[in-house]
């Protein structure tokens, strides 16, 4: 089946079902990604009418649920834009692991990609007095990113991104078969703290040494981008550091931080 | 009057040469906005952007999420990142799952152009060795942009502009001197 065809009204008319259904909001979401994912979730079910979407996302909570499903979509790679990885595997994690109880904070998780991709270098710092903390924004995530498993589409993806990271890694290195599917190899002895909250209702929340947040502001507006990135920044120490998408800010809170790397978007928060 | 402002260039394996004859081709006070998605390695971020700027008279750059589209700029989709085309005139950037193996997937950002820009975007597609783009062509048909295609007996690899002129039915099939001569004459 083709994509579905789709005007601005029908996004916003899907949308707001979807609110009501679900409670969940994405009005501040970006229009293209929103038409996009809802033209995907259309094709998968055999849906060309807009009519008949809106039907079933009424008649069903759990049709409803598995749309929303469809928009958190998932930081596409382990160990995504290699010289990140690799700078901070030699910079910033010696310095974090040489601190007494140091925590990171990945928000918004939703397969686990970036936290094991980050646990696979912390676990070659032997340290066991690193806190993770996970945030979700469903239980049912928790589960899946507890298990770890990736599946042979995943590990594919990634092999190139293996291959550029130090020592260039073989992916049988990295990984080992567990039934059809693969496993992270890492010696991480820290502790994760799996926390089911929405991060950015929560503006309060502070004094992370690092918070690695790539690639979800890109699906937000304008404003809520700014919302997210003040309550995000308040959340990093004097001196930590924040971790985003490479495109996703040209320029961060300037003034409050420091870019770091040039070749990444590594941001130090001032002592000032 | 024609209305075109923006022009979308999708291409891959066999485009670059093409490519760097249109920049070179662009006059300093050219006042369209160009814009490439090119398949391209994901993990190779340097050198780039950076060979094609040197064709061009005009600024060339990978944009950043939710940046300003300007005339007069030659924009280039980042590697590993999808580039949508917002109704307001700004890109966005998106690591959603690979279309047709790839990421920029020229499909998402004609499909977005088409639907944000209707009329006044042209969409072509040059050589390339996947179906990529067939889609989004179509998309620029139906919103009553321009659809040109490469003409497939001069293209590298023949794949994707054939694909492209299956699917949008466009007529639009010219040379790569054509291709150079029409976007010359849109202003």
């Amino acid at each position: 089946m083709p994509e579905p065809y789709l005007t601005i009204s029908d996004v916003t008319r899907i949308y707001n079902e979807l609110k009501d259904v679900t409670s969940y909001d994405f009005t501040k979401y970006r229009f293209s990604f929103k038409m996009r994912r809802a033209q995907i979730f259309m094709q998968k079910n055999n849906i060309n009418n807009v009519n008949d979407l809106i039907f079933k996302l009424n008649q069903s909570k759990t049709f409803a649920l598995n749309f929303s499903d469809n928009l958190f979509v998932p930081q596409t790679e382990l160990f995504r834009d290699t010289d990140t990885w690799n700078y901070l595997n030699q910079k910033l994690l010696p310095k974090l692991t040489s601190k007494s109880n140091p925590v990171i904070h990945i928000p918004y998780c939703v397969f686990g990609k970036e936290l094991y991709s980050l646990i696979y270098f912390l676990g070659m710092f032997k340290s066991e007095h690193i806190n993770i903390i996970v945030s979700v924004t469903d239980k049912k995530n928790i589960e899946i990113i507890k298990n770890g498993i990736f599946s042979v589409k995943d590990i594919k993806a990634c092999e190139k991104n293996t291959e550029q990271l130090d020592g260039n890694l073989n992916i049988k290195r990295v990984f080992y078969p567990h039934n059809k599917n693969y496993k992270l190899r890492h010696s991480f002895k820290g502790r994760i703290i799996f926390e089911e909250f929405d991060f950015f209702k929560h503006p309060g929340i502070s004094e992370f040494d690092m918070v690695l947040f790539r690639n979800r502001l890109i699906y937000y507006n304008e404003d809520m981008q700014k919302d997210i990135l003040k309550i995000t920044g308040n959340s990093v120490k004097k001196g930590g550091y924040l971790i985003l998408g490479e495109r996703e800010i040209k320029d961060v809170f300037s003034g409050r931080f420091k870019r770091i790397y040039s070749k990444s978007a590594i941001f130090k928060k001032r002592f000032i | 009057m024609n209305e075109i402002k923006y022009i979308v260039i999708g291409g891959s394996a066999g485009s670059f040469k093409i490519i760097t004859e249109i920049l070179k081709s662009l006059p300093k006070q050219f006042p369209l906005t160009l814009i490439l998605v090119l398949h391209r390695l994901k993990h190779i971020k340097e050198g780039f952007t950076e060979a094609l700027r040197i064709k061009s008279q005009l600024p060339v750059s990978e944009p950043f999420d939710k940046e300003k589209i300007l005339a007069g700029h030659v924009y280039i989709a980042p590697a590993n990142y999808h580039l949508y085309i917002e109704p307001d005139k700004t890109f966005s950037l998106s690591a959603e799952e690979t279309v047709n193996h790839s990421r920029p997937s020229i499909d998402i950002t004609l499909s977005s152009a088409a639907f944000s820009l209707r009329n006044k975007m042209s969409g072509i597609i040059l050589s390339g060795a996947n179906n990529d783009g067939a889609e989004g062509l179509k998309d620029v048909v139906r919103y009553g942009g321009t659809a040109l295609v490469q003409d497939p007996e001069e293209a590298a690899v023949a794949t994707m502009p054939e694909s492209a002129i299956k699917l949008s039915e466009t007529e639009n099939i010219l040379s790569s001197q054509d291709i150079i001569s029409y976007i010359l004459n849109i202003p």
